[in-house]
């Protein structure tokens, strides 16, 4: 749908600021421009336990990117046993859920929320309405903004959601 | 009058504000007596968010959310604090 060299210069021109924003947090981002990957490694503050964020954006900006958690390869996704177990928040329910057999970031910036790829919402209007859906739901729409809203989350957990 | 006025601006603070998508922090002047939301919401405006639900949160490791509903004063806030925006909407 968008050309990859599109959407590969529409994320480095958003990395400046999201690089910002990790030398903030004590994180690093590593970006695969071949792939049009972004790899996010965490450390759950509770535990110390290693997380690994992926975010995948081909035909980024028209459809959401994909936001997952992979094993220390950077495969497995939706895994439970790779993502954070929900904890309590102070805004609400949390955004890592399980879907039938699969953990989800459930957020209207993740592809992978949406019904018509695999996710629970249908009500969302579908993938390439990421801007303007769930309005009540926690909002970001830049890659920086993206890694605040799960970070936001992921700090607050304390374990899995499976055991490995 | 002129000691008015400094009390004035002994009851306003410079806050350095953080946001996740700039690479640039902007400062604001703000009265120690508003709340926290109008605050975040005007920050939000200056960045270039629309909508959404912003806050703040300290710089501390984990951060600390402020919140919406209480005066800057009253959560601390001091002067060349910095401070990060954040969505405090909720997920599913």
């Amino acid at each position: 749908m968008i050309p990859a060299e599109h959407s590969r210069l529409i994320v480095e021109h958003e990395l400046e600021a999201a690089r910002s924003w990790a030398g903030r947090h004590g994180a690093e981002i590593d970006w695969l421009p071949e792939a049009l990957e972004l790899r996010v490694p965490l450390l759950q503050l509770e535990t110390g336990k290693p997380f690994f964020l992926r975010g995948m954006f081909r035909d980024y900006r028209a459809l959401a990117p994909e936001w997952t958690f992979t094993d220390e390869k950077w495969q497995g996704t939706s895994r439970p046993a790779n993502f954070p177990k929900a904890a309590q928040t102070p805004f609400g329910a949390s955004i890592f859920i399980m879907h039938g057999q699969t953990a989800v970031i459930c957020v209207p910036f993740n592809r992978l929320a949406y019904a018509d790829h695999a996710g629970p919402h249908g009500d969302w209007g579908g993938a390439a309405n990421w801007l303007n859906a769930g309005a009540s739901q926690i909002h970001a729409e830049t890659i920086g903004d993206m890694l605040q809203a799960i970070y936001r989350d992921f700090i607050l957990t304390r374990e899995r959601m499976a055991n490995p | 009058m002129e000691q008015q006025s400094h009390e004035h601006g002994d009851r306003k603070i410079r806050v350095i504000v953080f946001a996740p998508r700039s690479a640039q922090p902007k400062d604001f002047t703000w009265p120690k007596t508003l709340k926290v939301g109008e605050a975040a919401r005007e920050a939000a405006t200056a960045f270039g968010y629309q909508g959404g639900n912003p806050g703040l949160q300290t710089e501390a490791h984990p951060p600390r959310v402020l919140d919406n509903n209480k005066t800057l004063e009253q959560e601390h806030v001091h002067n060349d604090e910095k401070l990060e925006l954040i969505d405090t909407g909720g997920g599913v």
